[in-house]
Parts: C-alpha cells; structure tokens; sequence
C-alpha cells in the first residue's frame, strides 16, 4: 500500500511542514491564543498530514492543503473546548463590540473562521489570492468578497490598489 | 476609524514560536509514519480508523503525543509521576542531619556553575548547575550546610541528567527529546534565601517542572514548607481549603481557567496538599504555593501559583517567615 508514488507525497509533504511549521504554528495561534494549545494543533496537524498524504494528488497544493488541515484542526479543538466548558455554564457570545481599540491579533476574534483564514493569510502571509482561494474552497471572486467583508467587519479602510494587487 | 492593519500584522509577526515546535513536529511526522507502518499489517481488520490506531500503535508514550488538555488526562498522570520520582528522591528532608548551631544571618550566594550539554540528531539536554556558598556574618564559609545543600541539587540534577541519558541509550539516540534546566534566586531577604529551578522536558509534549531549595537564613539549614509553622501544627488543611476556595473562584471568573476540583474525574481530583509541594515567599512576604504542570489542573495551564493570605496560618507561622 506503500506505492512509491505515495512515499514520494509523503517526502513532499515533510518537507513542507519543516519549511513551513512556523507559519503553520501563527495561523494556529490567531485562532486558540495559546502557546501550547497552538502546538498541540500544529503537532496534530503534521500528524494528520503525513497520515493522509496519499491523498493529496498534485503537489501543487501541498502547502494550502496543510492550512486547511491546521484550519479545521484548531476549529475542531475550539469545539470541542466549547463543548466541555459549556457543560456547566452557558455562554453567550457576542463580543462584536469590545475589540474597537485593538490594533492587535485580537482584532481577529470578530472574524469568523474562515474570513481570519482569509485575512491572515493575505495580508500577514502574503500569499498569493487563488492560494486563499484554493485553500477555503472558494472561487477567485467569492475570496475577494471574503476579504473585503472581513476588513470592513474589522473597520480598516486600505488605500485603492492595495486590496486586490495581485504579486 | 481606520485600523492599521500593518499593527495588526506586526503583532502577528511577533507570535513567538516556541524552539520546542521543531522537533514536536519532527515527533509527529515520524509517529505518523511509524503509525502507517503498523497499520499497514492490520489495514483490513481496521481500514483507516485514524484515532483508534493511534492508540494502539503509540507504545512509547501513551496518548500523549497530543496534549489537547481536554481529551488527553492520561498525558498529565504521566507527566506527574515523572515529577513525584524526583521529589522523593531529592526532596530537603534528607537533609535533617545537618548542623543545628543558630548562626545570624547567613549569607547565601551562587559562585558558580557547571553545565552539562549535548546534542545529537533530535535529542538537546541543556543542564545548569549552580553551587552556593553559604557563609556566616564574618565571611567564613559554613562548609557543612554548604555541601549540604550543593550534594542536594546535584542529586537532584543528576536524576534529571540520568532520565535523559538513559533515555539516550534505550533509544540509541534516535529519541527526540529536549531537556532545559535553568534556575533563579526568587527570594533573598532577611529570613530566606530561595532558589528556584525550572525545569522543561519537551518530548510529543512539553512537560514543565519546578524545584525550590530553601535556605533559612537565621540557621543555614534547608528548609522544606513544615519549617515555616510551629511544631505538628496543621497547615496544609487551611492552604489547602484555601487555594481550592482560590481555585473555584478563578474558574467561576474565567472560563478559560480548569484546575482539577470538583470536577468530573474523580481520579485526578486535587485531594491534599503534598508535603513536598513547592513554595516560595514573595516580595512581599506572602507565601506561594507552586504546582507543577498537570499537578492540579490540565496541561495548557501550565505551572500555576497561588499566593496564600497570611492570615489563614498567622496562628501556627513561626514568626519572621511571612508577613
């Protein structure tokens, strides 16, 4: 079952997530806020990757398939916290409101997962739209709008021309 | 309002990422493969359950290559034996027979230290020594209660050192593993000087331990948290009611806070304060307790501290300890 084709993606894919896990280990932290939970969850994901990665079939998106993974990872544990607290109290959550001076990460928590996927990933990463794209699952211009939703939800207003240059 | 976003990436840019994350990833890819290999053999009986080979397929450290701190207890018990074993084993009460002449106001001080490193492929220890020299008001070293204490940290870190180099031969070097111990001076003041170890394991997690010595400035002598109240009295009943009491109020102020009291796992429930737990007294003269990481709450609370009001054990306090 170990095919020779497989082995070469799994190669591929080690070599990504040790070119990469710092990057990977950012993208976790905007969402869990934590040293050691944003660890636990690239670690997870590296596992998951290397497990799954027969079934990657072009190399090409090796890198957005690992922040899709990271993605799902840190929601699925974010969940699942969720799930265990709120077993005593209930908790409401509606903090769009208290964020409004925060020139920090923080500024994220009104995003929802995959509009601060979309954010990091553009502005802080840098990568390249169909990249976004790729990795959310969503056409070219459903992740233009994405974006431009996402900043406004976060009151940035950015000059003409740097929203959808493209490097 | 126009929120900078080049703030916001630089705050982002100033996520540290742990030195630890390399080589926690380098564990998971090569327990990954590890975990293919294995379930290549019982793929049929078993096709693709991921989780469920996991578990059988991890011998070495049991369900603990993710510390997700909710679903993974058995990591922390782990983890907290690992710690008990050093206590025990260098813990000040095989101390006691050491000089009882009262001397006043020693003077304690690091004079120096001794490292031991090494690193080989995925496995880094990096272990600091210190030796104190303690002396009387004149200047004259207090040889006894010198080499006391000095023969008990490097006990204490000749275990640390032993775990790791064993771990080393069993594994033939192939282990990933990162040891770190460091230390400080978290007290000196007229009653006490306190020296403070921190010590962080890193293998599928990373595990993060303490060690405090104690010396009582008035005597020389090591001294362990009983030495701070009168003869038999019972302190760790109020301590503990009270860091519980602390606990419950914390977590009902922050949900992001668990300790282990009242909760659902009766096996990890925070029952007693240990003799041996650790201690120091702060700035200003309040005595904290330190407990370990998985200790009395999961692991993503790491070390966690609880400072004690003096008035709950202002009864039973040999006086000058606290304030």
């Amino acid at each position: 079952m170990n095919t020779p084709k497989v082995q070469q993606m799994q190669q591929l894919v080690e070599q990504e997530l040790l070119a990469s896990y710092d990057a990977l280990y950012r993208l976790a932290f905007t969402y869990v806020k934590n040293e050691s939970d944003a660890m636990d969850i690239v670690q997870e994901s590296a596992y998951k990757a290397i497990r799954s990665a027969a079934s990657v079939r072009n190399k090409a998106f090796i890198k957005t398939w690992l922040w899709r993974i990271v993605i799902n990872t840190s929601m699925e544990f974010l969940r699942e916290k969720q799930r265990e607290i709120s077993c005593d109290v209930m908790q409401e959550y509606g903090k769009e409101d208290i964020y409004l001076d925060f020139d920090t990460i923080e500024a994220l928590d009104i995003l929802n997962e995959k509009e601060r996927a979309a954010v990091v990933l553009r502005y802080f990463e840098e990568r390249k739209l169909q990249e976004i794209a790729d990795t959310l699952d969503e056409t070219l211009s459903a992740t233009k709008s994405l974006l431009y939703r996402s900043l406004k939800k976060m009151k940035i207003k950015l000059t003409e021309g740097e929203f959808c240059h493209e490097s | 309002m126009n929120r900078n976003l080049e703030q916001i990436k630089q705050d982002y840019q100033n996520i540290k990422v742990p030195d630890t994350l390399k080589s926690q990833v380098e564990t998971a890819i090569a327990q990954a493969k590890k975990d293919i290999a294995a379930n290549a053999v019982s793929e049929k009986s078993n096709p693709g359950n991921i989780r469920k080979s996991r578990q059988n397929t991890t011998d070495k450290t049991p369900a603990s290559i993710f510390r997700f701190p909710f679903v993974k207890a058995a990591a922390g018990v782990a983890a907290a034996a690992f710690l008990l074993v050093i206590l025990a084993n260098s813990g000040p009460s095989v101390s006691h027979a050491m000089e009882q002449i009262p001397i006043l106001g020693v003077i304690a001080k690091i004079v120096t230290f001794r490292e031991y490193n090494h690193q080989e492929k995925n496995m880094e220890a990096n272990i600091k020594v210190p030796e104190i020299e303690i002396k009387d008001e004149e200047g004259k070293i207090l040889e006894d209660a010198t080499e006391k204490l000095n023969s008990n940290i490097q006990s204490y870190t000749d275990e640390i050192i032993a775990a790791y180099e064993a771990d080393r031969k069993a594994s033939g070097g192939e282990d990933t593993q990162a040891v770190d111990l460091d230390y400080e001076v978290v007290t000196d003041n007229d009653t006490l000087f306190s020296l403070r170890f921190h010590q962080t394991v890193t293998q599928a997690g990373a595990a993060q331990m303490e060690k405090i010595y104690h010396i009582d400035k008035q005597t020389g002598k090591m001294i362990a948290l009983k030495d701070l109240f009168q003869d038999n009295a019972d302190y760790q009943t109020p301590i503990y009611e009270n860091i519980r009491q602390q606990m419950k109020e914390q977590m009902a102020q922050d949900e992001s806070k668990i300790y282990w009291v009242d909760s659902d796992m009766p096996e990890s429930e925070f029952l007693e304060l240990p003799d041996t737990v650790n201690f120091y007294v702060n700035e200003s003269g309040k005595l904290v307790i330190v407990f370990d990481e998985y200790q009395v709450a999961p692991g993503y609370m790491g070390v966690v501290t609880f400072e004690i009001p003096t008035e709950i054990v202002k009864d039973i306090v040999k006086d000058g300890y606290l304030l």
